[in-house]
């Protein structure tokens, strides 16, 4: 049995002591998350070759099949083995600490790993299946379907308990004194919405689950919704948390910045445990069962105390960025702007995530989850417009920034490809930048999101021909941006991949 | 009324770029909030 001592190994380079058994947790979470990156991003080049409609390249069936197994696959799997990967970090790396029972973590390795794959495959096999994201009732997918998401949400649960646990046999163990260091902060936020999350996952889809093998003879579409919603935007709102944690943390790596006031960002993290969630009822605008008052409330006032909080973030980051450069001597309004390290990856991941968080997905979040555009914008692209600039350029983009250093420092290896590295996360960005203009101002026109053929709506005569060939032009922007998109999500595989298998090895 | 003290030398505003970057944001957003608006009151009249 591995001694205490040993159970450890010291970074040369960072100085942070690395509990072994955390490390192969957090390499094999980082691993299957970028699989899942990878399955989700062939997925989109194939979407978005299919919404642009001078190619329409899949037939309908499949459209639908790889729309439900895109959203699934990176709104969920992706992002959260990449989050719990960054829990074990957080929890064990940061504190200086160990990883308290290594085998719980196998075990909800294991049962993430399984419900993620049959989740998928069933998408894949099955048409029946193709039920959306959302996988609103009274539509029924296979009951292996819902039984590969509860599996996956048990593991992520039981990922999550034992992070706290972690957190607290640190404290206890003496590993660190004081308050949290404030990644590992973000990262108790994130992990408290996370449970929030998980439960309203297991609310949702076990009746479902159920009703599917006929246990329960019906499901209410409504009450459905309401649980859904517990779990949709919410787990959204794990990736903002963890992905603002991120930022910190890459703003610290790259410039040496440090909070002007850490209690205040401390204070915007609190916030999004108590209201962020609130938003979610931007969905159920229309249900009948909620009043008008809950609805107005829960989308606008409530909701902008969450928004409060992001602007705390946007400010604190980039003036902890300016006062960092500043003292190293940089002069003007923005030569700290200037001189910034923009060849660094992790620093251009920073640039670009926070840029299209803020300026697209925060912008577009605001606007669109306000109950009267709400009401003109849902279900249209204008809605994935937002949530690709989130989650993906915001959430993804700051992932993938901090990989360059998670993966070099956790696998002991070098990265393979740095020059790549620089200009990945441009290209990403970039390629974004267009995919979600193509969406919103599309959706702007009314183009509706998930349809297969918005040119002719397969021949519904209810929409004539032509519906939206105005939109013609910015489908085609969409389809561009997707295919510049994963050429640079496609080197951040080949990158992580490459330094995996090929990295030359380093001490330490 | 600012105090200069040892070790509390006054130092102004120490981002003035940042806030430079937020009204720019600020505009941002209300250009953004004007053209939802007014693109998406088009596309749905209201008869």
């Amino acid at each position: 049995m591995a001694t205490q001592a040993t159970a450890f190994r010291t970074c040369p380079v960072t100085g942070f002591r690395v509990h072994l058994p955390a490390q192969k947790l957090v390499i094999v979470n980082a691993v299957a998350g970028v699989l899942a990156l990878t399955v989700g991003g062939i997925l989109a080049l194939l979407i978005g070759l299919t919404r642009w409609q001078a190619v329409h390249l899949l037939p309908a069936d499949l459209y639908y099949r790889f729309v439900s197994m895109h959203g699934m696959t990176m709104l969920v799997f992706w992002m959260v083995f990449f989050e719990v990967a960054g829990l074990y970090f957080g929890s064990t790396v940061v504190l200086n600490a160990r990883l308290v029972k290594p085998a719980i973590g196998w075990l909800a390795f294991v049962l993430m790993a399984v419900g993620a794959v049959l989740a998928d495959v069933v998408m894949l096999v099955d048409k029946d299946s193709a039920i959306m994201f959302t996988a609103y009732v009274p539509m029924q997918a296979s009951p292996l379907f819902y039984l590969g998401v509860i599996l996956f949400a048990v593991g992520a649960l039981v990922a999550v308990g034992l992070f706290f646990v972690t957190i607290v046999a640190a404290k206890v163990e003496g590993r660190h004194r004081g308050s949290l260091p404030l990644v590992t902060y973000g990262l108790v936020t994130a992990a408290i919405i996370a449970v929030f999350t998980l439960l309203g996952g297991a609310m949702a889809f076990i009746p479902t689950f159920l009703w599917s093998i006929g246990l329960m003879a019906q499901l209410d579409p409504e009450t459905y919704r309401n649980l859904f919603w517990a779990f949709g935007h919410p787990a959204q709102q794990v990736n903002l948390a963890a992905m603002v944690a991120v930022w910190y943390t890459l703003a610290t790596l790259t410039t040496g910045a440090k909070p002007l006031n850490e209690k205040l960002s401390r204070f915007a993290f609190l916030l999004y445990i108590l209201f962020i969630n609130l938003g979610s009822v931007h969905h159920l605008l229309v249900d009948p069962g909620l009043s008008s008052p809950m609805r107005i409330f829960n989308t606008s006032y409530a909701m902008y105390l969450a928004v409060v909080a992001s602007m705390v973030h946007a400010f604190s980051i980039p003036s902890a960025v300016e006062v960092a450069q500043r003292a190293k001597g940089y002069k003007g309004l923005f030569g700290w702007l200037i001189h910034a390290p923009w060849k660094e990856p992790g620093f251009a991941a920073l640039a670009v995530s926070m840029v299209m968080f803020g300026f697209i997905g925060g912008v577009t979040g605001v606007l669109q989850g306000m109950m009267q555009l709400n009401m003109l914008a849902h279900n249209t692209l204008m809605i994935p417009g937002h949530f690709h600039a989130t989650v993906v350029a915001g959430t993804t983009v700051a992932f993938m920034g901090l990989s360059y250093y998670l993966v070099p420092l956790m696998t002991q290896k070098k990265l393979v490809g740095m020059a790549w590295a620089r200009w990945q996360p441009y290209i990403y960005g970039f390629g974004l930048l267009l995919l979600i203009s193509g969406m919103w101002l599309s959706g702007r026109m009314g183009v509706p999101r998930r349809s297969w053929d918005v040119f002719n709506f397969g021949g519904a005569p209810t929409f004539g021909t032509d519906a939206f060939n105005a939109a013609s032009g910015t489908l085609a922007l969409l389809g561009i941006g997707a295919i510049i998109a994963v050429i640079g999500g496609g080197i951040f595989v080949v990158i992580m991949v490459s330094t995996l298998l090929f990295g030359k090895k380093q001490q330490g | 009324m600012a105090r200069k003290e040892a070790g509390h030398e006054e130092k102004g505003f120490e981002a003035p770029g940042t806030l430079v970057l937020v009204l720019v944001f600020l505009a941002w957003f209300a250009l953004a909030f004007t053209v939802a608006w007014s693109s998406l009151g088009r596309a749905w009249p209201v008869h």
